[in-house]
């Protein structure tokens, strides 16, 4: 009896433990993004930094999973609701806009979303994938570029505080099943 | 025993439902937002003005750039010796100060001869996009409406209403006009105003001379 109680304990353990697939994100280019704003026109149209950073995917199922497809969302870290400055200066995470691209023409096929707002959790979809040929995705093959706005979709940002604001925001990739 | 394995059966096919894992990544990238202030004010013309007193007429109506409401007997009403023109660019919210540097002008013949300040008036204008009584105010002018006399510096010239996105803007939104005028007893209903009496009628008479005075102006970020 007791021995088939351990056999029953050790197929709940192998069960807790089971995981349906390998997801990674990797930053290949862009660990960290700084927006300058130096001139008036700087404030008056805002700020683009075109592909600055680079992810490359990982992703594949584990038999007998199978996947449909992954996707990746993005939204402001930990629970942040503000780009905090100093002095107790604060832009509203909206003030930046998030934007998802295929980075090296092996994505086609793909629904990428446009420029999306920056928000609290839970976040926004920046790209979504349900082609076969995108999985399993590898990093070397299959890379996203993100590009990020700065004082342009949601108002300007003429007559913000002069500070130095910081925000982390938080990329997620998410497998489909 | 049979009871045993099916429970067995239902315990295994319950945690493989509920436990199995389907994995995520997550990466964190830091985004600064870097707000350098931009506060800037440009004198584009007419930094040096001077009226020139020849006639008992000047004496009598003054000099004006804007004679066709100051009676002046300037014969230009918008003669551009003088009026002076600004622009300011700011990133953020701002004021402008300005006033003489000294309590009077001073003779440059004789520093003794002195020349009250509010011999000499101006009006405001707003040539820009932000206007008086909307975006911007200007209390020593009431808005612009009225002649103020010159004043001792520091006096607040312009300032926003308050509202944070008021007054910050390009050159396109804030560009200003004064027009200046001398002896010619505008009184209205400005907080300064200028001296009543024409110079021809003040006793004393000024004594003939060069009068100066700089007439600073400091922009400041609110």
């Amino acid at each position: 009896m007791s021995n088939r109680l351990f056999l029953l304990l050790f197929l709940c353990y192998g069960n807790l433990r089971a995981q349906d697939n390998v997801a990674r994100l990797t930053t290949i280019i862009g660990s960290h993004i700084e927006f300058n704003f130096n001139s008036i026109d700087n404030y008056t149209n805002g700020i683009r930094i075109d592909e600055g950073t680079t992810l490359g995917i990982t992703m594949s199922a584990i038999a007998p999973f199978v996947l449909t497809g992954w996707h990746i969302d993005v939204q402001a870290f930990s629970g942040a609701t503000s780009i905090d400055g100093d002095g107790g200066a604060i832009l509203p995470l909206n003030t930046i806009q998030i934007e998802a691209s295929d980075a090296n023409g092996n994505l086609s096929g793909a629904t990428f979303n446009g420029l999306q707002d920056l928000g609290i959790a839970p976040g926004v979809t920046l790209m979504s994938t349900i082609d076969p040929t995108h999985l399993p995705a590898d990093p070397n093959t299959h890379q996203i570029n993100l590009s990020y706005e700065c004082g342009i979709a949601n108002g300007s940002l003429l007559g913000a505080v002069s500070s130095y604001y910081t925000v982390n925001i938080e990329v997620i990739l998410i497998p489909d099943f | 025993m049979k009871n045993f394995f099916l429970i067995s059966i239902g315990l295994i096919a319950i945690t493989t439902t509920s436990h199995g894992q389907a994995v995520r990544d997550r990466n964190v990238i830091p985004l600064a937002v870097n707000l350098n202030q931009v506060l800037r004010m440009s004198i584009t013309d007419g930094g040096n003005i001077e009226f020139t007193f020849n006639s008992i007429e000047d004496y009598r109506s003054g000099l004006s750039g804007d004679a066709g409401t100051s009676g002046s007997s300037n014969p230009a009403t918008s003669d551009p010796m003088y009026v002076s023109n600004f622009i300011i660019a700011s990133s953020t919210r701002w004021e402008l100060s300005y006033g003489s540097e000294q309590a009077t002008f001073i003779g440059t013949d004789n520093p003794a001869n002195i020349l009250t300040l509010d011999n000499v008036g101006f009006t405001l204008v707003s040539n820009g996009v932000h206007t008086f009584g909307t975006e911007l105010t200007s209390a020593p002018t009431i808005d612009g409406t009225e002649v103020s006399a010159l004043e001792q510096f520091p006096v607040v010239l312009i300032t926003d209403n308050g509202n944070p996105l008021s007054s910050a803007g390009d050159v396109l939104d804030n560009d200003f006009t004064i027009i200046w005028r001398a002896g010619t007893a505008e009184v209205g209903a400005a907080p300064a105003t200028m001296n009543p009496v024409v110079l021809l009628e003040q006793n004393p008479s000024p004594i003939p001379d060069r009068y100066v005075t700089s007439v600073l102006f400091e922009l400041a970020a609110l």
